[in-house]
């Protein structure tokens, strides 16, 4: 199926509705699934606990990952995610207002994929996120499906 | 005196007596009418006066003779005058020529006899063997030494009887000499063996001298038998004694210098060679000048000057004054110096004893009491002395030469000891204690009368490190080393007043003969320990202050990491929303209330920088510094070429000197460089012809960097408020800007150990300076 479901694991319901609104008016219009924390975005990946039912061939085009998540956070989920020989491959964008170095060295060590600040002023959060979907959905080839478990 | 009265008087008394009896007789006859020839008891008379009584009174009875024959013999009325004094004179010269004859063959025998008295009372008084033999050969005394020596008796060895007493190999060797010399009538020398009565056999250097009368032949043999191996023992005792002082002088912990009468160095210790850092070798033979600062050698030379006149054999240290000393680098340091001066066959020696005080000044009024004291003993001591050398100098005539030596180098080894600012225990190897210097008695309360001979363990070892001391003692008897001797050691002592106290000491051993004596110069280090303690205390503070400002730094650490995260998102939000709202809701909202939207916006969007340039100040405040050379130049041109890329539309002539090398973290460098030149393209904006200058130029020998633009520039009044954190000179409607950017500048420069200062003319332009330490310096440094 060729679903294109953006997994965007965000805690702050705020920063989910702007980045919701952003993606729109970027005429982006792939489903997207909101994780609110480091759990249900495993949960959501690996069809456990809440999301037990979810068919898990079906993944995401693509994950935005905070890092600052409660219970999991983001860095452990992102592990996870590398760890798994049915997610290893899936393009995974760190999508944070962290500007410390460390938490950039951390996320490209464990794998991520592309490290995006989150600008404060919301015409370039604007553009950061239609230059994201731009590259990431249209532009990128994602990974053949076949090698999803 | 009595003795030669008395003897005059028997002596002339006997003349008197005979000559009362023998003219008396002759007289008496006489008038009995019974002529008898006089002639025979006179001359008897004569010989008996001449013999006895000696040459005077044998003359004076000759006189008394003649004239009594005179008087009884009146001249004849048919004689002639002549003949008869002629005759009378005949009689007297002939009475007078007996005299003489008798009493200088008296003469020759007394005074053999005396000179026999003279050399027997001398031999028994010698330490020599020593003996008298008759002209040929035949020994007839032998002093007691040879007796007690040989264990034999008069009776085994009178004449040729010291045969027996000979080694048998060498006696064919004697036995060809001897006869040789007493024929020749020659002195005889020669080393022989002789047993003891032990039994065993010491070397005896033998000499025999002839006692000669007038006409030359021999009279008498006197011979002496000196041990050879006594001569060693002295020899020896004379090496070890100078071993001795040099063990002490190399390893004194003071320097020691000695210089002659001319002011040349003939002396110079190890401890000399570290302290002007100059070699032994090299430094004798050269004036003593050379390690004296100039303006002070006029001083220096002034002290020996009244040191001699006063002649005041020691000063002790301290009350010759501050004087200084040159090191061969050229460096002064102050010096405390004892001086002492010996003086041997007319030439005068002086001895130096210097001590580097650099460290020491502060013990000085401490000291300067018990020095006065000191002196006073040692003023006493010198008076000691010198009775003594006095005594010394009557011994005989073939010791004195060796003996002088000897005496000379236990006298500098006592001064030096005497002088020397550390404690000299000496003591041997049962632990009994063989000296002890001035300030061993200040240093551990006890004068050195009380301790010579007393167990050093008793006394000043404390308790719990007798056993130990005892063992060590043991040990180098039997093994012949230690683990303690030759190496500077930290212990404790005990003072006579029961308190124990730090000391520092050096031991050093000497062998004498079969057995050892223990040598060591003491040092008590309570101060040092003291300010050691203080020191451990000070460290431990800082150690503590280190680790609370490593706690801060860390806590600083996690606070910047929320504040970048956390206080962003709601900026966000804010700015966010606005946005949404402008957008989304334009056709609600009046131009006030789109303005007031921007507002809102503006406000969070200004907040962000400021948290960023915070965030940045804090950053460079507390990260670690990784120093390296870096390219200033190219730094700065990847800077200029950013900022043009973010701000296409301006046109600035950028003009960046060439290969400007600097040591220092580079990421904290761009930062500096990234504000700077933000700044001036930011200052210049108002300006078409904008112009941005980076460069360097030399002042005092430092590389001074700067950032020149023409844009507005700034009033200098209030340069002192620029680089404060939050200050601006310029409203945020002019320029947009935090406030920190220069604050941060001036951190990165202090960080690097340099500086930052500012010169501006308004609306002309203004200029930023700031210097990076040299690379040099990092290394030095």
């Amino acid at each position: 199926m060729d679903n294109k479901t953006i997994l965007l694991v965000e805690d702050n319901p705020r920063d989910e509705a702007l980045t919701l609104r952003a993606l729109k008016k970027n005429n982006i219009l792939n489903d997207v699934t909101v994780a609110r924390d480091g759990v249900e975005a495993l949960d959501y990946l690996f069809a456990t606990g809440a999301y037990a039912g979810r068919d898990k061939s079906e993944m995401p085009q693509m994950v935005l990952l905070d890092l600052k998540l409660p219970k999991v956070d983001g860095l452990e989920v992102l592990r996870k995610i590398r760890e798994n020989e049915s997610t290893r491959r899936l393009p995974v964008v760190v999508f944070t207002s962290s500007s410390e170095e460390e938490d950039m060295i951390k996320s490209y060590d464990l794998g991520a994929n592309s490290y995006v600040r989150k600008p404060v002023v919301f015409d370039q959060f604007l553009e950061a996120t239609r230059q994201l979907g731009l590259y990431w959905l249209v532009i990128n080839e994602a990974p053949p499906r076949s090698t999803y478990g | 005196m009595k003795k030669d009265i008395k003897s005059g008087l028997l002596r002339y008394g006997l003349a008197g007596l005979v000559f009362v009896v023998v003219a008396g007789s002759s007289v008496l006859l006489r008038w009995f009418s019974i002529r008898i020839n006089f002639t025979i008891p006179v001359v008897a008379g004569i010989f008996v006066v001449a013999w006895f009584g000696g040459r005077k009174p044998g003359l004076l009875l000759a006189v008394l003779m003649s004239a009594t024959t005179m008087y009884l013999n009146p001249i004849a009325p048919d004689r002639s005058i002549g003949a008869w004094a002629f005759g009378h004179l005949t009689v007297f010269a002939v009475l007078v020529f007996i005299v003489l004859i008798i009493s200088g063959r008296r003469l020759v025998e007394s005074k053999l006899r005396e000179s026999e008295e003279s050399f027997r009372t001398m031999a028994n008084s010698m330490s020599q063997l020593a003996w008298i033999a008759k002209p040929d050969g035949f020994i007839f005394w032998y002093n007691q030494r040879w007796y007690d020596y040989t264990g034999t008796t008069p009776e085994q060895m009178e004449g040729w009887g010291w045969q027996s007493v000979h080694d048998p190999e060498v006696l064919p060797l004697v036995m060809e000499k001897w006869p040789a010399a007493i024929d020749a009538g020659t002195e005889f020398e020669m080393e022989f063996p002789l047993r003891g009565a032990d039994g065993k056999f010491l070397g005896f250097l033998t000499r025999a001298v002839p006692l000669k009368d007038n006409e030359g032949k021999v009279v008498q043999w006197f011979g002496t038998n000196t041990d050879v191996d006594q001569i060693r023992r002295v020899q020896e005792s004379l090496n070890s004694s100078r071993a001795e002082l040099k063990g002490i002088i190399e390893s004194a912990m003071d320097a020691i210098i000695s210089v002659n009468e001319t002011g040349k160095i003939i002396l110079f210790n190890s401890a000399a060679e570290r302290m002007f850092d100059y070699p032994a070798n090299e430094a004798i033979g050269q004036s003593l000048d050379r390690f004296i600062p100039d303006g002070l050698s006029h001083n220096h030379s002034e002290h020996i000057d009244i040191f001699d006149k006063t002649h005041v054999t020691r000063r002790s240290m301290g009350s010759i004054g501050a004087l200084c000393g040159l090191r061969s680098n050229g460096h002064k340091f102050p010096i405390e110096a004892a001086i002492s001066q010996i003086e041997t066959d007319g030439n005068k020696v002086y001895t130096v004893i210097l001590r580097d005080i650099t460290e020491r000044k502060k013990a000085e009024d401490r000291n300067r009491q018990l020095n006065e004291e000191l002196e006073q003993r040692v003023l006493d001591r010198t008076a000691k002395l010198d009775a003594t050398n006095d005594e010394l100098r009557k011994e005989n005539a073939a010791r004195r030469q060796a003996e002088d030596i000897l005496k000379q180098s236990e006298e500098s080894t006592r001064l030096i000891i005497d002088t020397a600012r550390d404690a000299f225990i000496a003591i041997d190897s049962q632990g009994n204690i063989l000296k002890w210097n001035t300030q061993a008695e200040v240093t551990f309360g006890w004068l050195t009368d009380e301790m010579i001979g007393r167990q050093l363990s008793e006394t000043i070892i404390p308790p719990q490190h007798r056993q130990a001391h005892k063992h060590g003692l043991q040990h180098f008897r039997s093994s012949g080393h230690g683990p303690v001797v030759n190496q500077r050691i930290e212990i404790t002592a005990l003072h006579r007043d029961g308190h124990e106290f730090p000391i520092e000491l050096t031991i050093w051993p000497m062998k004498i003969g079969t057995s050892y004596t223990f040598n060591s110069f003491i040092r008590d280090i309570t101060e040092n320990k003291r300010s050691e303690e203080i020191i451990r205390k000070l460290n431990e503070t800082l150690g503590h202050r280190a680790n609370q400002l490593e706690a801060a730094n860390r806590e600083l650490e996690s606070f910047s990491y929320s504040v970048s995260h956390d206080l962003r998102a709601p900026l966000r939000h804010i700015d966010g929303f606005s946005k949404a709202l402008l957008e989304d809701y334009s056709d609600k909202l009046d131009d006030q209330g789109k303005g007031y939207l921007d507002h809102v916006r503006g406000a969070s969007q200004e907040m962000a920088r400021l948290i960023d340039d915070v965030l940045q100040l804090a950053r460079v405040t507390r990260s670690d510094m990784h120093s390296d050379p870096v390219d200033l130049s190219e730094l700065a041109r990847s800077v200029v070429d950013e900022i043009t890329q973010d701000d296409k539309k301006r046109k600035v002539t950028i003009q960046i000197e060439d290969a400007l090398l600097a040591y220092g973290d580079k990421r904290l460098l761009r930062i500096l460089l990234v504000n700077l030149i933000c700044n001036s393209w930011k200052f210049t904006s108002k300006r078409i012809d904008a112009e941005i200058e980076f460069g360097a130029e030399q002042k005092d020998g430092q590389t001074v960097y700067f950032i020149r633009d023409n844009g507005v520039g700034f009033d200098m009044t209030y340069v002192g408020k620029l680089f404060g954190a939050f200050q601006r000179l310029h409203s945020v409607e002019e320029f947009e800007g935090t406030g920190i950017g220069l604050a941060t500048v001036a951190r990165v420069a202090n960080r690097h150990g340099g500086k930052v200062w500012a010169e501006a003319v308004v609306d002309k332009g203004a200029t930023f300076y700031f210097t990076l330490p040299d690379f040099k310096e990092e290394i030095n440094g």
